[in-house]
């Protein structure tokens, strides 16, 4: 080799040195090999008054932050508006995110679109309501029959054989709805008398009229069980109205202000509290290992606290009943 | 001895890149973990620093809000109707006239400080005077046997401060606050307490901008060990999180490093002794270290360029190091053939220029020796030839010398001239102005000379014959071949012999040789001598003997070794001795 060509080669040496001394000193250099996550997550609801998702929310956003990804929240306005959920979705799987993170306002009506979302490769997790068909890589969220069958043995233990009960349930063909009347019942048992269920439709208005009717229709009742938020507010105020309040077995699912008043002053007997925050935190965290390609299980109970006026105060069901948003 | 034959892993080449790689992975090696470790060291160390420091005026902070605070309920219980109120105890009318007032004094403390939630005093019997007068308080549980309201500390002593929680003391509020108590007694008896609830909010405002990196963040606990604040409460009650809290109390004031939730985490921490609360900083040990992680790769990558420019500039070195020294080596193989005259050129300006040039020098020496030593060996060999031709001739001379002093004594004068005549001619041929080699048609004249003078002693006991086709005249021999030969051929064949002997003398031309023969008809050879011949072991007890030794060794000087004598043998009927020599056309100068 000739020493001119040494020469030359000695410079673009040094030369490549200084180049890569400059970038990982003055950049972070190796930062470029990171990729940028996104995750969507399509909720049932962006209207700010269901507490639920908004503390479902938080916790998605507080795991994107502790993971260092990026997460967009969006959802129809009202439970109900499926379609715009659907099309919500659509447009969600056109910007091409690395995993959607769905809360399925209708049990079998998102399917296609979710099967839509794995055909484009975009990873699909579902949380709180989940879907008919197994797209969903991961559930995440509450066993529904776990938790009504929590509800239903503590009504089971305050009662005598034979009782009437009455179940306010929501929507007739919602998974959650369904599985939680499973739970309940199969908690039960035989040994009582199970009224046919009344559904709300998730109306606080209808809730509070239909329970007014059961109590003056059945004099004889002796336990309600309301299975979700809104059914259980109009239940509770229908029960706080009646002669009965505090002597009749109202249990219910979820809280708010109004029914953890209901709980100190013993109207609310018991209440089974989700963990919204939970599943949100772990609904990204999921997605967050699933585009890690990191093994996911198909299913992910978040859990939940049957509340009784008497471990309210606890530190950690504080935190359950009074989330501090 | 070591076996060098193997030679590709001792090859200068690769113990170039050998030594030089492994001198470079161990300098990297020691400079990266030396450099890790101190890098290491300097991170922790700073960040504690750091985290401490922030720590410590974290605490001032809290320190000097919440004695702020304390000093507040301080002005509550100096005021003069509070102290009435307390001591009226039972007098209900006096009560009922203070309280508006009292009232109104803690609404406008409440009104500067928008951080209180609320500011009540709470009596034994139930009653209260809560800073909001619409206040009412929530029935459902009984204030007496909260934790705030059985630990309030005397007026003299420290208030008690809990760690946040949800008030539920007023109806319809559910606020996360922070509560500070204070009992004030009558009597000796415990009266009451003054409650200070402090909005959660600001608590978290005063720390949650507090970073340690991205992933780092404060928290605290009070001395039973509850969280105060934590940035991720949700995630702590939700059993999501979990920190290392019996340690960090047992210490109160310090650094450990823990394992938790799967990543290394370093706590540093700090108490304060008005709140008895520890603050804790929490830092990612593996973000702290972010920057090693950069430092190790770009020295990684710092390695592997520095690995292949090594690899690179020892193959080039060897290359010219090597290179010569393989030109060298192909150089002195051609010498070791005998090739004495190439000129050794390795293109080079190193060391190994300056051996080719010694072996140039060196190979020239050794071609002058060779020469000198072929010029001295020719000078003895001819020395050696002029003695062996010397050899020859003195009986021969006694003895014809002697025949002719016969003739002469028995009167046969033409016959001793003849004898004389031919003498003279064998002479002079033979000594032939000192020339080696002589053309055949002398060569015949000479050995005629010799034949007549012996047949001329022997009377007629012998006969000869000469049969050498004129045409082989004109090519060259060595003298005295063939007389030896011819010599040897009437000692053996005639001289002894009753009957008379013939010698026939012939010369005849092969592809590449003449051929030279001497047949006597004598008695042959034995069997046993015949071998030893053949074997090329000539007796030389004898003259005859002699004789042909002394021409097998001028052939084999002359000519050499493949020119030899051939022995052939009839016992009873005779025998035949030669030998062939080279076409020789022209003499040598």
């Amino acid at each position: 080799m000739k020493p001119s060509r040494i020469i030359t080669l000695n410079i673009l040496i040094v030369f490549l040195f200084l180049l890569i001394y400059y970038f990982s000193a003055n950049m972070s250099f190796f930062s470029f090999f990171k990729r940028e996550y996104n995750v969507v997550l399509v909720m049932k609801t962006t209207e700010r008054i269901s507490e639920f998702w908004m503390i479902l929310e938080k916790g998605a956003i507080q795991s994107a932050e502790d993971l260092g990804i990026n997460i967009e929240i969006t959802g129809p306005d009202l439970e109900d508006n499926i379609q715009q959920q659907i099309s919500i979705m659509e447009e969600v799987i056109e910007s091409r995110p690395d995993a959607i993170i769905l809360a399925a306002t209708d049990y079998k009506r998102l399917v296609p679109v979710s099967a839509l979302a794995r055909e484009k490769k975009i990873h699909l997790l579902t949380v709180d309501s989940f879907i008919s068909s197994d797209d969903a890589e991961c559930e995440i969220g509450t066993v529904n029959e776990a938790a009504g069958a929590k509800l239903g043995a503590f009504v089971s233990g305050e009662l005598n054989g034979g009782d009437t009960v009455a179940l306010i349930s929501f929507v007739a063909d919602s998974s959650p709805a369904i599985e939680r009347e499973q739970g309940v019942r199969s908690a039960l048992g035989n040994s009582f008398r199970i009224l046919d269920t009344v559904y709300t439709n998730n109306n606080i208005d209808l809730g509070y009229t239909e329970t007014k009717r059961l109590l003056a229709e059945y004099p004889e009742l002796k336990a309600i069980a309301a299975l979700n938020e809104n059914s259980a507010v109009g239940a509770f105020r229908a029960v706080k109205e009646s002669d009965r309040a505090g002597e009749i077995l109202f249990v219910t699912f979820d809280s708010d202000l109004e029914m953890i008043q209901g709980l100190e002053d013993g109207i609310i007997k018991a209440t089974l509290v989700q963990k919204p925050y939970n599943m949100g935190y772990l609904a990204v965290q999921m997605a967050y290992d699933l585009i890690r390609k990191k093994p996911v299980p198909p299913s992910i109970d978040t859990g939940s606290e049957l509340i009784t006026r008497d471990n309210m105060y606890d530190i950690k069901n504080q935190k359950l009943l009074f989330p501090s948003i | 001895m070591r076996d060098y034959s193997k030679r590709s892993s001792y090859s200068i080449r690769s113990q170039l890149i050998w030594t030089f790689s492994a001198m470079l992975v161990l300098e990297m090696l020691a400079f990266g973990i030396t450099s890790s470790i101190l890098f290491d060291r300097t991170l922790k160390e700073n960040n504690n620093n750091y985290v401490s420091q922030m720590i410590f005026q974290m605490n001032g902070i809290i320190d000097n809000y919440i004695s702020y605070m304390e000093d507040i309920t301080s002005v509550v219980m100096q005021h003069e109707d509070v102290k009435d109120y307390i001591s009226s105890t039972g007098d209900s009318s006096v009560r009922k006239a203070l309280k508006p007032g009292i009232q109104g004094f803690l609404f406008s403390i409440k009104e500067i400080r928008k951080d209180l939630v609320n500011l009540i005093l709470l009596f034994e019997d139930g009653d209260f005077i809560s800073s909001n007068p619409e206040d009412r308080l929530n029935e459902t549980f009984d204030f007496r046997h909260e934790n705030w309201y059985l630990n309030a500390g005397l007026p003299f002593q420290k208030p008690y401060i809990t760690s946040s929680h949800v008030q539920n003391l007023i109806k319809g509020r559910y606020p996360w606050v922070i509560s500070i108590s204070r009992s004030f007694h009558n009597q000796g008896e415990k009266e009451g307490i003054l409650l200070l609830d402090l909005n959660y909010d600001v608590i978290q405002e005063l720390i949650s901008d507090v970073e340690i990196g991205e992933k780092g963040y404060l928290f605290i606990i009070n001395p039973q060990g509850e969280i105060v604040y934590h940035p991720r409460q949700d995630l702590i009650y939700n059993d999501l999180k979990h920190e290392k809290i019996d340690p960090i109390l047992a210490m109160k004031k310090g650094s450990l490093l823990s394992r938790v939730d799967d990543e290394d985490i370093l706590y540093t921490f700090g108490s304060s002794a008005d709140t008895g609360w520890t603050i804790v900083g929490v830092s990612n040990v593996k973000e702290l270290l972010s920057g090693r992680r950069e430092l190790q790769n770009f020295l990684w990558v710092l390695t592997l360029l520095t690995f292949t420019i090594v690899i690179l500039i020892s193959t080039l070195l060897s290359g010219r190091i090597v290179k010569p020294i393989e030109s060298l080596r192909k150089s002195m193989q051609q010498v070791e053939k005998g090739n004495f005259d190439i000129k050794i050129d390795v293109q080079c300006d190193h060391e190994v220029y300056d051996l080719a040039e010694d072996c140039n020098i060196a190979i020239r020496k050794i071609k002058d020796l060779m020469l000198q030593n072929e010029q001295e060996q020719e000078l003895k060999r001819k020395n050696e030839f002029k003695a062996l031709q010397a050899q020859i001739n003195p009986h021969f001379l006694y003895n014809t010398l002697d025949s002719i002093i016969w003739l002469i004594e028995d009167n046969e004068n033409e016959d001793a001239v003849r004898m004389t005549e031919e003498l003279a001619d064998f002479f002079r041929l033979s000594l032939n102005k000192g020339r080696e080699i002589i053309p055949i048609r002398q060569v015949i004249e000479h050995i005629s000379s010799y034949l007549v003078i012996q047949q001329m002693r022997y009377k007629n006991k012998m006969d000869y014959r000469i049969l050498v086709d004129p045409e082989l005249y004109s090519y060259y021999s060595l003298k005295l071949l063939l007389q030896p030969l011819v010599e040897n051929a009437i000692y053996h064949g005639i001289k002894n012999q009753k009957k008379e002997g013939l010698v026939v003398i012939r010369a005849v031309k092969e592809e590449n040789c003449i051929r030279f023969s001497v047949e006597d008809s004598g008695p042959g050879i034995d069997p046993e001598t015949l071998q030893q011949l053949r074997a090329g072991e000539i007796p030389d007890a004898s003259r005859s003997g002699m004789g042909l030794k002394n021409v097998q060794e001028r052939l084999h000087i002359f000519f050499g070794n493949e020119y030899d004598l051939f022995f052939e043998s009839n016992p009873g009927k005779g025998s035949c001795i030669g030998f062939t020599i080279p076409l020789i056309k022209e003499p040598p100068q």
